[in-house]
């Protein structure tokens, strides 16, 4: 069971991906510079009002956007809730809220909340290839459409131009969540959206930074009340030094994207051949769908993911499976069983995810010790074990 | 790992061994409880931070692994059976049995774990032959082996104990010296699942057609009272009958199939023996052992006869108070624990008087 002298491979960038150089250089050089609070009048607050919206400008520019369209929040799920919640509490009236049956569940769980103050959320159906149908949009005439560019589990990219039209004819509002969106280009203007969503410790910036870009004119209500930070959108003393790297991790990703985006996809589709080679009955989620380049969640049949995850991790590899229940344990994946997957092949499936420092080593490493653990599997199996699990 | 100290030290005592050590919480809720409260129950959120927190200053591997679905067929529906059929279940014992040294046993075999280790206060060790022998705990206050004499010979020989020979003191003692978090954590006396113990609710809660009324009589057979499920009650029971004053009585008797509760004085509560059937041997089958019928309780001598496939009579030296069908009836010789059983029904000491041979009832 040990791991020896291996250095570990991480391979769960969609978790949260390992810090960039040069997002720890603008961490510790912000954190470092006398700079006060960013609302103040003083010298020490202006210093810390220009690492704040230096760090504004350059996340606006990296997205297509205007500094004042940005507003930083504590990450994706906040940057969700506040675009969900905010627009339906400026509406004024009841909304109807569309949004795919994968979403993340800063998403859903949005969703569902605003049912106690009148709205009412409509689910999506999406296909086998985990995309939903333009046409079912339709016929509900949505006051808002929710949908991830990229899945968080899978790395399906929704149709979002044609759900976004489609939404447009009944003239909701859009809201796109880019959390996972990040080894795409991603333009704010080109996407007609009205609310789209960044996370920054996906990129490679510390865990606790996001945004939500704002098209101006979008009525939205704050989620908590303070003072005027972020015109007005988000009250609360800004956590600049974090911001000024979430800025530059971003600035970071788009640099060299296009050439970046086709490593990483060759990375996915170097450990999708292998795996099939070992595992020809592996099933690939999304396989047939267009999908982020850095994402790869395979279905191991007859396996239980929450073993495959541990002897992933005894054996040095780091993956996930699902999302993690509050004790820690995984649990079954939403978005796959949305997808048609059986609770079984929901529960067998671990997500494989790349990124900036992502090499081939760590794929060949992967499928070195990837016979070992479906050994293991196969011998829990007739063992009859993690079997109850998976029914 | 549960978060208590006993589990962390016993991860301590073996990473400092040597071993190459893998915390394992056993998820068997969905939906576990934010915090628990001292000294009741166990598996809350705190919990499993504690044993994580263990995890962190061992610096070993640690998962939560979901056990809910197995730990409710296996040991949860069994005690709602249980109950319903009259007779009082031992949870703890099932858990061992069928979840954590088999379930969980066979799941970390999968992964490629030479030994499962649990903070059980029980001893394992070898005989000539080389084959694992069930000792009592060196502590034989806080001795566990009554819940353990369900495992067999070959789950034994994968097993270790490592706080068999340890007093509780000196464990808490080791968790201080290693600035474990959880040293001073009270100690969980509740069956896990009922943190607030009351069985009843959780029975009628899994099964509502529990609550099916019936009658309470007195041992000649005449009606006392009535009850709201033969789920309520236990063997030696006094309080909750509802029987108003006079000389105190005791549940003597459940028959689940007529929904009767059979009550009578204090004195015959006595057994003279018992019947245990799905009998495990752990050593071949002895005639003479001292029996436990509950943990806790003092070992009586008793000479045990083979009565059927798996049924063992066990005839006690003295006659024992309250022995309660659906405990564990476990066979010592001194410190080893050589085999037991399920106790399905007891003998009637009564009968003894009137022809000189016990009499069966059905309890």
């Amino acid at each position: 069971m040990s791991e020896g002298r291996m250095p570990r491979v991480y391979a769960d960038y969609a978790a949260g991906a390992p810090l960039r150089p040069a997002a720890l250089r603008a961490l510790t050089e912000a954190l470092a510079s006398d700079a006060g609070n960013a609302s103040s009048v003083h010298r020490e607050g202006a210093r810390a009002r220009a690492l704040l919206e230096s760090a504004r400008e350059e996340v606006a520019a990296a997205i297509g956007g205007r500094p004042l369209e940005i507003v930083f929040t504590s990450g994706a799920t906040e940057a969700n809730n506040l675009a969900l919640a905010g627009v339906a509490a400026a509406a004024g009236r009841p909304l109807r809220i569309a949004v795919p049956a994968t979403e993340h569940s800063s998403v859903l769980r949005t969703a569902e909340a605003l049912v106690g103050q009148g709205h009412e959320p409509c689910i999506l159906p999406v296909g086998g290839d985990g995309c939903s149908d333009p046409e079912a949009i339709a016929g509900l005439r949505p006051g808002l459409l929710s949908v991830a560019v990229a899945n968080a589990e899978t790395g399906v990219l929704q149709p979002c131009a044609a759900l976004t039209a489609a939404a447009r004819r009944s003239g909701a509002l859009v809201h796109l969540d880019a959390a996972q969106a990040t080894t795409m280009p991603l333009d704010v203007r080109a996407l007609d959206a009205d609310l789209v969503t960044l996370s920054g410790h996906k990129l490679g910036a510390p865990a606790g930074t996001g945004a939500l870009w704002v098209r101006p004119g979008t009525p939205l209500a704050p989620l908590h009340h303070g003072g005027p930070q972020e015109q007005g959108r988000r009250a609360g003393t800004e956590s600049v030094a974090a911001l000024a790297a979430f800025a530059t991790a971003l600035a970071a990703a788009r640099v060299g994207l296009a050439a970046e985006s086709t490593r990483l996809a060759s990375l996915t589709s170097r450990l999708r051949s292998g795996i099939l080679a070992l595992m020809p009955g592996a099933g690939i989620a999304g396989d047939a769908a267009a999908r982020a380049p850095h994402l790869l969640d395979v279905g191991f049949p007859g396996c239980v993911a929450e073993a495959l995850v541990s002897a992933f991790d005894l054996a040095g590899v780091a993956v996930s499976a699902g999302s993690a229940c509050a004790a820690g344990a995984s649990t079954p994946s939403h978005v796959l069983r949305a997808m048609g997957w059986s609770a079984a092949e929901a529960g067998s499936a671990v997500r494989f995810s790349f990124g900036w420092a992502s090499t081939t080593a760590d794929v060949a490493r992967i499928l070195d010790i990837l016979p070992a653990i479906l050994a293991g599997a196969a011998a829990a199996r007739r063992e009859g074990v993690w079997a109850a699990d998976a029914s | 790992m549960s978060g208590g100290v006993d589990s962390s030290v016993a991860a301590a005592l073996l990473r400092d061994a040597g071993y190459d050590v893998v915390g394992v919480s056993m998820l068997l809720t969905e939906s576990p409880a934010a915090t628990t409260r001292a000294g009741q129950g166990c598996c809350s959120l705190e919990d499993f931070r504690d044993a994580r927190r263990v995890a962190d200053v061992l610096a070993i591997p640690y998962y939560v692994w979901n056990l809910a679905e197995p730990f409710r067929a296996r040991v949860q529906d069994v005690f709602v059976r249980e109950y319903l059929a009259g007779r009082t279940p031992n949870p703890c014992v099932l858990c061992n049995q069928d979840l954590k040294f088999d379930e969980l046993w066979r799941r970390a075999g999968a992964l490629g774990a030479d030994f499962v280790a649990t903070g059980h206060y029980a001893r394992i060790v070898h005989g000539d032959d080389g084959a694992p022998r069930l000792l009592r705990a060196r502590d034989q206050g806080k001795d566990q082996s009554y819940f353990l004499f369900g495992l067999s010979v070959a789950q034994l020989a994968r097993t270790l104990f490592p706080l068999g020979d340890l007093a509780k003191d000196e464990v808490r003692a080791v968790a201080r010296r290693l600035g474990l978090p959880v040293a001073d954590k009270a100690e969980s006396q509740e069956i896990c699942f009922v943190p607030d113990r009351d069985y009843a609710r959780f029975v009628e809660g899994r099964s509502p057609q529990a609550a099916a009324p019936g009658a309470i009589v007195d041992e000649d057979g005449t009606v006392v009272g009535r009850h709201g499920g033969v789920h309520r009650f236990t063997i030696g029971q006094r309080r909750g009958l509802g029987l108003g004053g006079g000389a105190p009585r005791y549940v003597t008797g459940i028959e689940a199939a007529t929904a009767t509760v059979q009550v009578g004085p204090r004195e015959h509560l006595l057994a003279a023996g018992l019947v245990a059937e799905r009998v495990r041997w752990m050593r071949e089958p002895v005639g003479e052992a001292e029996v436990r019928v509950r943990h806790h309780h003092p070992p009586v001598a008793a000479a045990l006869r083979v009565v059927g496939e798996g049924r063992v009579e066990a005839r006690f030296a003295a006659p024992v108070r309250a022995v309660t069908p659906g405990q564990a009836a476990v066979f010592y010789r001194g410190d080893e624990v050589v085999g037991g059983g399920w106790i399905a029904t007891t003998l009637e000491p009564r009968g003894q008087a009137s022809d000189g041979t016990a009499a069966e009832v059905g309890r």
